[in-house]
């Protein structure tokens, strides 16, 4: 029984080394996802804080974490507004900072 | 449109709980909930083998437990996820959103009966700072806690509720180091419940919370009681706090300000249940004096107002993940019962042991929300330059002069400042801003809400145009 626990354990460490991080795009910059993050994880894991600007220039993060307070949205892949603590990273996506001061407003 | 016997709002422990008992009992069931996982935020991060994620272990066991059944079950169900629910109209038909890799669409689909499962977000005041990157949530906090990530150095903990205790162990367990836990209870109000909570007190609740305690004694992490963080300093993002010692009333008492070195800030006074859905059915809420929020009425059997439409879970009143899972079976076979998937004496005798253990939650749970609730006076710490309503940037000082114009009441105040009127819609500034006016304007007056608007959740009329 131990020994299988142990197997177990030892399959489990290596699926988790085995390909489970890839990059992403953050304002040009390459950054390491893992597998299972969403897009505001991988980025505070990374150390970004400033995940959007607002009207009035006033920098804003990740908040409340379960998609309530809409203070993480971000421009993912061209669209803007994208709630990055429910949005999971995925392989090569491109992630701006929402500056919202210069956002034009389509006629 | 597709018709279903029972749809589900949340997939968390209440819904998922609901979801299985209903599936069991053969009826057919829409499982809804708009991350892209189920298990909502306590059980939605097991489903990851994350490097550096250390499973809390009681929580672990249970949340198995429940996917484990769900999984026996699942195939017999439809699930939805990625999905919001944006509306619902009358004779329960359900408008969806839905996202994901296959593209934004909305759709709808038709219930016979409808459980609200939809959980509860963090109770707030504003205080000066507090929407500067590097403010979390307590809540939002521990979600990465639980998937690994610690975004800071000098972690401060703030507020209160037993959501701190559990984000502590959390951030200890990942290696994080705290520089303090700040409660604005004292401890003579802990002494004073502490008969209601251990009376009422289940053993895994019980063993879980001394096990944080021991863990927290352990790692000489200083506890600040009768204290409140009163400013987060910082120009892009938190370079330092200020906590103040209260009064009786919550009230800041002048001179006792001291400086706190932190880069990181979670913030909150417990949590309080999400009624936007519920509200928006026109079910029977009233305010709760002593917890002090809204709740949705119910009966024994999890029902509304409104007949068909059951809640379950946090979003009737906060009492965590255990109680949920219990009323989520009760709503869910009070339901099959009505729809004639069972009958009424199996369902009264498979509802009798659920409904006797929530009893003691209820009471546990109600002893944790008051001592958690922060005093009147707490509003005080709420400065000129304090942005109040985060999403539309409305200040103390914006309100101010509106109540001064003669804005009486909070959707006066909305049309004259735009507060509440953001994407969040008013779910945190909500909280106070009654309060605010009250205070401003010298009289208490008739208790109000934002009455609920749709879509609840923004849609993008790109989308609703395709349909």
């Amino acid at each position: 029984m131990k020994e299988k626990n142990f197997q177990r354990k030892l399959i489990q460490y290596f699926e988790m080394e085995r390909d489970n991080t890839f990059e992403i795009e953050v304002n040009g910059r390459k950054v390491t996802a893992q597998r299972g993050q969403t897009i505001a994880e991988a980025l505070l894991a990374n150390g970004f804080r400033v995940f959007r600007r607002t009207r009035n220039d006033a920098p804003r993060g990740f908040y409340c974490g379960m998609g309530v307070c809409y203070e993480c949205r971000m421009i993912v892949n061209g669209i803007p507004n994208v709630r990055t603590c429910m949005t999971p990273a995925t392989p090569g996506c491109e992630v701006t900072t929402q500056n919202e001061a210069k956002m034009k407003v389509k006629e | 449109m597709k018709d279903f016997d029972l749809v589900i709002i949340g997939a968390g422990p209440a819904g998922i709980s609901a979801a299985i008992e209903a599936a069991d009992r053969g009826a057919s069931v829409a499982l809804i909930d708009e991350n892209p996982v189920l298990g909502g935020k306590v059980f939605g991060h097991m489903h990851y083998h994350l490097k550096d994620a250390i499973p809390d272990k009681i929580e672990k066991k249970i949340g198995s437990q429940l996917m484990h059944r769900l999984d026996s079950v699942m195939d017999s169900m439809s699930v939805f996820l990625e999905t919001e629910v944006w509306n619902i109209l009358d004779q329960w038909i359900v408008a969806l959103h839905q996202k994901g890799t296959s593209g934004e669409q909305v759709r709808s689909i038709k219930a016979r009966k409808l459980i609200i499962s939809i959980g509860a977000f963090e109770r707030i005041v504003p205080f000066p700072g507090w929407t500067l990157p590097g403010v979390f949530s307590v809540g939002g906090l521990n979600t990465l806690a639980k998937k690994g990530i610690v975004p800071g150095e000098k972690i401060l903990i703030a507020g209160n509720g037993p959501l701190q205790l559990v984000l502590a162990h959390h951030l200890i367990n990942e290696g994080a180091r705290i520089t303090g836990i700040v409660n604005a209870v004292s401890l003579q109000n802990v002494a004073k419940r502490s008969p209601q909570l251990f009376l009422n007190i289940n053993s895994s609740v019980l063993k879980s919370g001394f096990s944080y305690l021991f863990n927290i004694k352990k790692h000489r992490i200083p506890m600040y009681f009768s204290h409140v963080i009163s400013r987060a300093r910082g120009t892009n993002q938190v370079e330092g706090a200020e906590i103040v010692r209260i009064d009786k009333t919550s009230r800041p008492i002048k001179g006792t300000e001291k400086g706190i070195v932190t880069d990181c800030i979670a913030y909150g006074y417990g949590l309080i249940p999400s009624s936007e859905i519920t509200r928006l059915c026109g079910c029977n809420h009233i305010f709760d004096e002593q917890l002090g929020y809204w709740r949705v009425q119910l009966s024994e059997r999890m029902e509304t107002s409104k007949a068909g439409i059951f809640a379950a879970g946090d979003c009737r009143i906060v009492k965590g993940y255990s109680a949920a899972i219990e009323e989520g079976k009760i709503a869910a076979v009070e339901a099959c019962s009505q729809l004639g998937y069972t009958s009424r004496k199996t369902a009264d005798s498979a509802l009798r042991a659920s409904l006797k253990k929530l009893k003691r939650f209820k009471e546990f749970a109600r002893a944790m929300e008051i001592l958690s609730r922060p005093g009147p006076g707490l509003l005080d710490i709420i400065s000129d330059d304090t942005v109040v309503c985060r999403c539309e940037e409305v200040t103390m000082k914006d309100i101010r002069s509106a109540v001064a114009e003669g804005a009486g009441d909070v959707n006066d105040i909305k049309r004259r400042t735009r507060l509440g009127m953001g994407h969040c819609q008013g779910r945190f500034c909500g909280q106070v801003i009654n309060e605010l006016i009250w205070k401003l304007a010298g009289m208490p007056r008739k208790r109000e809400i934002f009455t609920p608007r749709i879509p609840i959740k923004p849609v993008p009329f790109g989308v609703l145009a395709r349909q």
